[in-house]
């Protein structure tokens, strides 16, 4: 993982938001593949990246949607990994697209300055 | 095992076919279109199953270059019109992030007059009268939304889903997806009126990292739709002939000498399209057998609306025969300069006037005809744009970009008729609920789905990585849907 929040920061840094959306697609396509030990890393490593967006909003204390959405984000995120450790794939490819939804509309909300 | 079955094993196993890796089944997905045939690996425009029934054959897909202002064409806001000359309420500019010069104007209303048609009551302006005629045949989708950039780059995203070039266009991964139903025409068509392609370029019919033979083929205005298609004077069309039969002759030798040579196979195919649309499509853009009456519908005894009349009234000659994707491009009248797309920062009086006159009559002709051929069942007609304009005023007598609500159509096969999905806020500038905001992954998904194609199922492998139309998004908007 190359991104970090630091939360005494007044945005989140650019590096795990990259991250996120590289892990995010690299996701998308280990589970159409069917590629399941690639799919539940890109997974775990999306929930600790989303742990990261959720305690960096926390700390700042003016976001509480942001807050949701990572909470969102971090659920969809475990729900992948429990349908792609059931070989359920077409399960997990909804949440997948249920997540990237989830980052559209917390981009919607917060965007870059 | 013959000769014919372990050649066929072979190119399956290898997947060296023109878009080998796709055909050959290391995508999942891909099984949906059928196992690999020879004749797919062979010809990659070979027709393809679809993943479930189509409702449409056939899409149009009417972008309107320039974004127009739709709070002038359908988004009827009377709210608007009262609080025009104010400032806009700080509530309706919560969540957004603009952009114009010189900051955002007061609240603006054209002078417009509005209607309700049909059964529906869909709401037109007097930009939109002949388009009106048809409100009962429409479903709006006045909850769109995109990402607000350039024009160049939001109509990459409209047409390619993504905002850097690099990736198929929709028309492309529906030809690649379906292959072709006319082995003598491109089963992907792009037109336009006006003087020179459109400005934004090819890169939006591109096929990106799919094979090369799915992009788009740009048919230019005039008798002579593709370049260098035309025989040389000097050749007569028996030379042709013979010279390509005897090419076909040695090529087909070396190709039994190597027969996991697709690209040699597909190469004696491409000089036989060559040949076939030599006469294919000059006649199928040529419309001098069409009726005065089918010319005046379209608009054509009109010099506003003739240019663009002429394309739409192409494109329906393309659907009769059997074209998958025909993308059209609305330009300027002939011999306008001064506005040449609906992008209207200033005198949107006389842009959209001149605009809404240029496609209104051809796009109700194209909905009558259609209809009335029976074309309309199994045609998909989809008017959209990069995106729609603002509330607020710009040079006095404009608006700016907005990527934050506006309104697209469809119309035709498999679309529920006379209906409306979302809608914007009482100014016309933000989408007012956002779980019903429709983005350009959304109004994709929805396309494919009417042409039998699951966008999560339609997948190709790029550089190790599984690819679909919808990048990561995408949702298939049901409520729109018959």
């Amino acid at each position: 993982m190359t991104g970090t929040a630091r939360s005494d920061q007044a945005e989140l840094d650019t590096d795990l938001m990259h991250s996120i959306e590289d892990s995010n697609k690299s996701l998308a396509s280990n589970i159409a593949i069917r590629e399941g030990k690639g799919a539940s890393s890109d997974a775990k490593e999306l929930a600790e990246m989303f742990a990261q967006v959720e305690a960096f909003y926390v700390k700042r204390g003016d976001a509480v949607d942001a807050v949701e959405l990572a909470k969102k984000s971090r659920a969809l995120s475990a729900q992948i990994l429990q349908s792609v450790s059931t070989g359920d794939f077409g399960a997990a490819t909804d949440s997948a697209t249920t997540l990237s939804r989830t980052c559209k509309t917390c981009h919607s909300y917060y965007k870059k300055s | 095992m013959s000769t014919d079955s372990s050649r066929r094993d072979f190119l399956l196993k290898t997947g060296q076919g023109l878009g080998g890796a796709a055909l050959s089944g290391l995508i999942p997905g891909i099984g949906a279109f059928g196992a690999a045939s020879a004749a797919e690996l062979i010809d990659p425009l070979a027709p393809k199953q679809a993943h479930f029934p189509a409702k449409v054959k056939s899409v149009i897909w009417l972008h309107m270059n320039g974004a127009p202002s739709t709070l002038d064409l359908y988004d009827h806001k009377p709210d608007l019109v009262k609080l025009a000359g104010t400032d806009v309420p700080a509530s309706f500019l919560k969540g957004i992030k603009t952009s114009t010069q010189g900051g955002v104007g007061k609240l603006y209303a054209s002078n417009r007059t509005w209607k309700q048609h049909g059964e529906s009551g869909a709401w037109f302006s007097d930009l939109v009268p002949s388009i009106a005629q048809h409100a009962d045949k429409l479903a709006f989708i006045k909850s769109s939304m995109t990402v607000g950039a350039t024009h160049d780059i939001s109509i990459l995203k409209l047409n390619t889903g993504d905002l850097n070039p690099g990736r198929p266009s929709l028309g492309a991964w529906v030809t690649y997806a379906l292959g072709s139903a006319n082995p003598d025409l491109p089963p992907y068509v792009v037109l336009y009126n006006g003087k020179s392609e459109p400005s934004a370029g090819s890169v939006n019919w591109s096929s990106g990292f799919l094979p090369a033979v799915y992009q788009g083929t740009a048919f230019r205005p005039g008798a002579s739709p593709i370049l260098y298609l035309e025989r040389p004077e000097l050749r007569a069309a028996s030379q042709q002939r013979h010279s390509l039969d005897l090419l076909k002759r040695l090529n087909t030798l070396g190709a039994a000498q190597h027969p996991a040579d697709t690209e040699l196979l597909a190469r004696v195919r491409s000089y036989e399209l060559a040949d076939r649309m030599q006469s294919a499509a000059p006649e199928a853009v040529d419309l001098a057998k069409e009726s005065d009456a089918t010319k005046a519908l379209y608009g054509l005894d009109d010099p506003t609306s003739a240019s663009y009349g002429t394309t739409l009234l192409r494109a329906r000659r393309l659907v009769e025969r059997g074209v998958r994707f025909i993308q059209v491009v609305s330009g300027a009248p002939d011999g306008e300069t001064e506005y040449t797309s609906w992008d209207a920062h200033s005198d949107l009086e006389k842009n959209h006037g001149l605009m809404a006159r240029m496609v209104d009559k051809p796009i109700g002709g194209l909905l009558a005809d259609l209809k009335s051929r029976g074309l309309l069942e199994s045609t998909l007609v989809v008017w959209t744009s990069e995106f729609g304009r603002t509330s607020y005023g710009q040079s006095g007598n404009g608006r700016d970009h907005n990527a934050w609500g506006y309104t697209q159509w469809m119309a035709g096969a498999g679309i529920k008729a006379g209906f409306t999905y979302g809608e914007t806020d009482e100014i016309g500038l933000q989408v007012a609920d956002k779980d019903k905001a429709v983005d350009t992954y959304d109004l994709h998904a929805t396309v494919l789905q009417l042409l039998g194609l699951d966008h999560l199922k339609t997948t190709f492998l790029n550089n190790g990585r599984s690819e679909r139309p919808t990048v990561v998004y995408g949702k298939v908007i049901k409520e729109l849907l018959a």
